[in-house]
């Protein structure tokens, strides 16, 4: 395909991926920002140091996605290489069991990767656990990524059992977490972000930073010198990065291969430097007549990216094969465009697996759409073994008279939990990320999550999805 | 299955392959090792396919198989239906040096079980050339879950490069003791594997076989 156009495309190599959609919308600070990283892409990679006068001016950030609500973690699912954290010999757990981290300490937010999880606690600290062959653990643990770096201390610590990731001192508290296959980024409250591991494309590891390929330990990648230009609210894809700034701009980095930096066209994803790929820079919007151009909220698909406008606007970008967008066609989408088949819905949360997406609405009804094989859309008339593409939203089956408070979709799994904390999961059954048992069966339909000896009287306040684990944070219920 | 252009022998047993697995783990050098398939393979843009022919000679003849190799397409996260359809055997791929690469395996295998239904499937474990890696045999545990056979490899090096394919050239012609009776003429290895540590994995994964598997759940439902 990019063999066609290549004598088009050529003589632009360094022209740069904003020439594919009009780059006059981007906030003139973040244009400033983005033209200065391009004639000075060596200064950027190194960290930006704010003066503490400067700094003072920043105030902390809010953001209603922030985990706020400290509970226990419990795991199920397969977890081969460690991602269950319950040590080597624990590789799959049939039911939600679960998991002391740090001798019990009360967590805030969990985030599931391709083949890792990580949690931040109420006091702050980040602990991570699973597969860190690419660094997206950020702490030294056995193995050769290691022991080659030269920065092994030879005390690795243990990558199936949760443990402690070194935050800096300078980068202050951390307020929000997101994930991917494998990288790992954090926000702070002062809205910068700090991150480590590393992206992958469609060839294997693409890197971290211009001159990282893989990043072990956490390092700042934006640091805000303005209370506009702070992140308020970051969240990933399998191998890209989105932050939402205090201004209302979308900022993305990673990769752009389908679309999901939506700012990096087809002809460009494959050829842009490096630099303008993995580092955070603006994505262009289009002003639309009657609809607010600021975004004030943004989720991941694996391969996609959704965002909010403060009028309750969706605008997706990324891998849109079976309709996963709600866009028309099946072909990648690489510029913010404009979900109407939600319009009118009140979606009050965007959630994406690799192909399909559930949308929250602000009432508390549940709709699905993109790949109905194995079950995922939760639709009971969906087509489970076809191949098809299902675009137009629909409500998901078995959950009448539920009042969905929040939801998750993995790689062909879904879920939801009530606001009384009740959970339900369905799709695919494979990988025992269906909390069933010995039963490892799809479910076509919601399908409720027993409680068991080790999970009872739970109220589920988050659940997140990994590549082949699942991850609860709960409360006791009242 | 060969693509238009493509020359078949009618007397030669040919079965379509297969490969499947994410980017980065090593299928398209797997399938250029081998030299005359290599030179006589084809391109279907339409589908974003690259189908070699790989030959094969037996104590019972020849055989071939149609190895299709997906040309980058495992960027959209799976593979259409189209790929699938009349595959006889399948090879799914991932990279011991990143696991991340094993977390598709069981959508491949179902993608591959949906479609082709009961045909024979070999997970390969490539790169086993990379020292000190992290994979360790007895946590490859979906193979044995599901039946499949588990080989490692390491494409570069050439290491257990046949093995694949005559555990899926035995199912196919239904002689378990059906052997290979010529050297394939392989690319020249760039990297040389380290035997003695490859010998130990292998012993490992040999026990690992017999031990049983994390049996069912001990956490009783609550009611």
């Amino acid at each position: 395909m990019a063999g066609k156009k290549a004598g088009k495309g050529a003589g632009k190599k360094r022209k740069e991926a904003e020439e594919e959609v009009p780059p006059e919308e981007a906030a003139p600070a973040e244009e400033e920002a983005a033209a200065a990283a391009e004639a000075e892409p060596q200064q950027r990679q190194v960290r930006r140091r704010v003066a503490p006068a400067e700094r003072e001016a920043l105030q902390p950030i809010e953001h209603a996605s922030h985990g706020k609500i400290a509970g226990e973690v419990f795991m199920f699912g397969d977890g081969d290489c460690g991602q269950l954290g319950m040590g080597e010999e624990v590789t799959e757990r049939l039911r939600p069991f679960p998991l002391s981290i740090d001798g019990g300490k009360k967590v805030l937010q969990i985030a599931c990767g391709g083949m890792h999880t990580v949690a931040l606690l109420e006091d702050g600290r980040i602990f991570s656990w699973g597969v860190n062959d690419e660094g997206a653990l950020g702490r030294e643990t056995a193995g050769e990524l290691w022991e080659k770096s030269g920065q092994a201390s030879g005390r690795p610590g243990d990558a199936y059992t949760p443990g402690e990731v070194a935050m800096p001192m300078e980068a202050g508290k951390v307020v929000q977490l997101s994930v991917g296959d494998s990288h790992t980024c954090a926000l702070t409250e002062m809205g910068a972000a700090w991150a480590w591991g590393t992206y992958r494309d469609a060839s294997g590891v693409m890197g971290f930073g211009t001159h990282t390929r893989i990043q072990l330990t956490p390092t700042c990648v934006y640091d805000p010198k303005k209370p506009d230009e702070q992140i308020v609210r970051i969240a990933s894809g399998a191998d890209h990065t989105a932050g939402v700034t205090a201004a209302g701009h979308l900022l993305t980095w990673g990769n752009g291969q389908q679309g999901q930096l939506g700012r990096v066209g087809e002809r460009m994803s494959d050829r842009v430097k490096m630099e303008t790929l993995l580092t955070p820079h603006p994505v262009p919007f289009k002003r639309v007549r009657g609809v607010s151009s600021k975004i004030v909220d943004v989720n991941c698909g694996t391969y996609a990216t959704f965002a909010i406008t403060a009028d309750g606007h969706i605008f997706a970008f990324g891998l849109n094969n079976y309709g996963q967008l709600a866009l028309p066609g099946q072909a990648p989408v690489y510029a913010p465009t404009r979900v109407k088949a939600v319009e009118g819905k009140e979606a009050a949360l965007v959630r994406s697996g690799q192909h399909h997406t559930l949308v929250l609405t602000k009432q508390g009804t549940l709709l699905s759409f993109g790949r109905p094989t194995y079950g995922r859309l939760g639709q009971k008339d969906a087509e489970v073994s076809s191949d098809a593409a299902c675009p137009e939203p629909k409500q998901v089956d078995g959950l009448e008279g539920v009042k969905v408070a929040g939801a998750a979709a993995g790689l062909a799994v879904s879920g939801c939990f009530s606001e009384e904390g009740d959970g339900w999961l369905w799709g695919f059954g494979t990988s025992n990320q269906l909390g069933k048992g010995d039963d490892d069966e799809d479910e076509v339909v919601p399908k409720k999550l027993a409680e068991t000896k080790k999970f009872a009287g739970q109220k589920i306040v988050q659940l997140e999805f990994g590549g082949q684990h699942a991850t609860l944070l709960c409360v006791p219920k009242a | 299955m060969a693509l238009p252009g493509q020359a078949q022998d009618p007397n030669v047993p040919s079965f379509k392959l297969v490969l499947v697995g994410d980017g980065g783990t090593g299928k398209t050098t797997f399938v250029k090792r081998h030299l005359t398939g290599e030179f006589e393979k084809k391109y279907e843009p339409t589908i974003g396919v690259e189908v070699h022919p790989l030959d094969f000679t037996t104590n019972r003849g020849k055989i071939r198989f149609y190895c299709w190799d997906t040309a980058g397409q495992e960027k959209f996260g799976g593979l259409r239906d189209g790929y699938y359809i009349h595959g006889q055997c399948a090879i799914i791929m991932f990279d011991v040096t990143s696991r991340l690469t094993y977390k598709n395996v069981p959508t491949w295998h179902r993608d591959l079980c949906r479609v082709c239904e009961n045909i024979p499937i070999v997970l390969c474990g490539n790169k086993v050339d990379v020292k000190n890696r992290q994979v360790k045999p007895k946590q490859v545990t979906f193979h044995r879950k599901k039946n499949l056979q588990y080989h490692e490899i390491s494409a570069k090096s050439n290491y257990n490069y046949e093995k694949p394919f005559l555990y899926l050239a035995r199912k196919l012609v239904g002689d378990p003791n059906l052997h290979f009776v010529e050297q394939v003429a392989l690319a020249p290895p760039e990297v040389q594997i380290d035997l003695q540590q490859q010998q130990e994995y292998e012993k490992q994964l040999q026990e690992a076989a017999n031990m049983p598997l994390p049996d069912g759940d001990d956490d009783d439902i609550a009611e």
